[in-house]
């Protein structure tokens, strides 16, 4: 049961600054997304949070500890990283075992059983491996470490369908048979938008959004029909997305359906969708899109 | 159970509604084990607390009961309840729906009565 | 305690190089006979510890990063790093000073043999008739070239890791100024030394005799003034280490 507050933190380098007064709580044994699109300080985030990077200012905790350099707080969280730290030279077997040395609860028989789902062999260097199976190997350290916290900063890079379909379910029996917090930063948004109770967006330096994804889907819809007719609808609304097929119109609206709106709808021949996980990404995030 | 996931219901509302169905269809027997929480969350890559959710709407009407250690199972007088309930909200779910295409589509109320007695004879 | 582990996983990984490079040193004497006269062939030097002193310079150089990255992996605080790659030092040090301390015995068997420790702090004496000069196996000369192979081991090894983690941490300058300074500063020390004197009345060169005891033949001295280098050169480390970040 392992919390993160991440409070009012700013990261800047010189005048460039990636991250402005952030501040969340990530509450323990949740799955979390953490989305932005590509430099939107995703990975400067987690470094933050691993003390990888010292932030500007603000400060991150982890069960009310300070992380900076606190040994106490960092070995309750396991970070895949998306770049390799590892020397080449080294046999996956090889890092399973130094892994155990630092997290003691890792479980080599549990990694050598997702070796074999995997199809993963042990025995070959870091360097042997394809970019898919590297991936595998550092995800299969990471179920296998059993700390409270893991984050996974793009666990799926490389990997084909069947091993993306693997990882979802192994991560999945793992979270149910030890609950904790899982952070999964990606841009593959859409296949884990099941799998995901919370989702983070960063957006421009800031939190844009930190909500259940239950609660962000819910707070907007999709309503299409006659362009002219769609015009009128959506005068006066919140509308962050407009697709357009000929006459025929598309408008993702910001708000929650009311009663009113409903009526309104049926008089002019509209008709309502829900939102999907990914689109409300980058409707969200686009540039002009919408600014909380 | 069949999920849609592009329908404007949510997950954990389709859920509960498959169970009741599977057990209408006598597929889920009273006082037998319907799939866990983990099964049906790992099978469709579905957060569990949102399975948990759905089986907790369950839970609350007296449909399926959790044994401990064990899982969750099917209420002795489930498929009774879900008849009354169904029933209950038919006209909503099926005769309003039913109205209002055939309205869209033009076809009088006569005209639905002799497709339903076309059916019966089925 | 985990600088233990970290200190491990340094040792562990050194360990590869130091036996090529004492299977290479060996097979090259087997071979070649390798040896640096000094002066009328009556002894020489096997050149080992001199080796010894560039491999760990080396391999001072190459510890950091890959170290420093692989505790990073597992999320160890810069402090416990510090801890664990400076302890590693130690043991690989005083070992090779064991080894090495052997491995001139046994060649002196065959051929008269001097350590450098030998040539610094022992008497040899320089007369017409040649060098008189015998290896010293007593405990005073044992224990002195172990304590000092010892210092001037962990010493180098530190110095290599330092100037490491100066290049790491440094931009394209710095790294062009690190590069050239010390050059610059060995070919024309000799021209520094006399500056000094005539300025200032100071005979550098004499002062780091002095220090190291060569003078005064006292190898505990030089013990003295390399332990003092070390924690200059740790202290640094560690405020290097402080700030340091991941790049790739």
């Amino acid at each position: 049961m392992s919390e993160i507050e991440v409070k009012d933190v700013t990261m800047c380098y010189g005048k460039h600054c990636a991250l402005e007064n952030i501040s969340i709580t990530i509450e323990p044994d949740k799955i979390y997304g953490l989305l932005g699109k590509n430099g939107a300080g995703k990975t400067t985030l987690l470094n933050l949070i691993t003390n990888k990077l010292f932030p500007s200012s603000g400060e991150i905790t982890v069960d009310g500890e300070g992380v900076r350099e606190n040994d106490n707080a960092l070995e309750k969280i396991y970070y895949m990283t998306e770049k390799d730290y590892c020397p080449e030279n080294m046999r996956v077997k090889e890092v399973f075992r130094w892994t155990k040395e630092f997290y003691p609860n890792f479980s080599i028989e549990y990694a050598t059983e997702l070796c074999k789902k995997f199809d993963l062999n042990q025995n070959k260097k870091l360097k042997e491996l394809s970019t898919g199976y590297g991936t595998i190997a550092k995800l299969i350290t990471s179920l296998a470490s059993n700390s409270p916290i893991i984050i996974f900063d793009e666990p799926v890079l490389g990997l084909d369908a069947t091993h993306r379909d693997l990882f979802y379910k192994e991560l999945l029996v793992n979270y149910m048979e030890h609950p904790k917090t899982i952070i999964l930063s990606t841009h593959i948004i859409e296949e884990i938008a099941k799998i995901l109770e919370r989702v983070i967006i960063i957006k421009d330096r800031n939190v844009l959004i930190n909500d259940d994804t239950e609660n962000l889907l819910k707070s907007a819809y999709c309503v299409s029909g006659l362009a002219e007719n769609i015009d009128r609808y959506i005068s006066g609304k919140k509308c962050i997305n407009i697709e357009h097929m000929a006459s025929y119109k598309s408008a993702t609206i910001y708000e929650k359906i009311t009663d009113a709106d409903r009526d309104n709808a049926k008089s002019l021949n509209l008709e309502f969708s829900k939102v999907e996980l990914q689109n409300m990404f980058i409707y969200l995030t686009s540039t002009g899109g919408m600014n909380q | 159970m069949n999920l849609d996931f592009n329908s404007e219901v949510p997950i954990y509302l389709q859920l509960a509604q498959s169970v009741e169905d599977n057990i209408l269809k006598g597929v889920f027997q009273e006082e037998t084990q319907i799939p866990s929480t983990t099964e049906v969350s790992v099978s469709y890559k579905i957060n569990p607390a949102t399975v948990a959710k759905g089986f907790n709407i369950l839970v609350d009407e007296g449909i399926i009961y959790k044994r401990r250690g064990i899982g969750m199972f099917v209420c002795k007088g489930a498929k009774n309840k879900l008849l009354e309930k169904r029933r209950t909200s038919f006209y909503e779910n099926y005769i309003e729906s039913l109205v209002a295409e055939a309205k869209k589509l033009d076809i009088g109320i006569d005209e639905i009565i002799e497709m339903l007695e076309r059916s019966r004879e089925k | 305690m985990k600088a233990l582990k970290v200190a491990k996983y340094q040792i562990l990984s050194t360990i590869g190089a130091i036996k090529i490079y004492y299977f290479i040193f060996l097979l090259v004497l087997l071979f070649f006979s390798a040896s640096v006269t000094v002066s009328d062939g009556s002894f020489s030097s096997s050149g080992l510890d001199i080796s010894t002193i560039i491999f760990l310079f080396v391999v001072g150089l190459n510890s950091f990063k890959t170290t420093f990255f692989f505790t990073q992996a597992n999320n160890i605080s810069r402090k416990v790093f510090f801890k664990g790659l400076i302890i590693a030092v130690f043991p690989i040090t005083f070992t090779m000073s064991i080894i090495d301390l052997v491995i001139n015995r046994v060649l002196n068997i065959s051929v008269k043999c001097v350590t450098t420790y030998d040539m610094i702090y022992e008497n040899i004496r320089i007369t017409e008739s040649g060098i008189n000069w015998t290896q010293s196996n007593d405990l005073k000369t044992l224990f002195g070239t172990i304590i000092w192979q010892f210092a001037i081991y962990s010493a180098i090894f530190i110095i290599g890791i330092f100037i490491s983690l100066c290049y790491y941490r440094s931009n394209k300058i710095v790294k062009v100024i690190i590069s050239v300074v010390p050059a610059l500063l060995a070919t024309s020390s000799y021209k520094i030394n006399n500056t000094f004197i005539g300025i200032f009345n100071i005979n550098i060169a004499d002062i780091i005799s002095s220090a190291f005891g060569f003078k005064s033949q006292n190898p505990y001295i030089g013990v003295f003034s390399l332990t003092i280098l070390m924690i200059i050169f740790s202290t640094s480390i560690y405020l290097l280490t402080r700030r340091a970040v991941v790049r790739s």
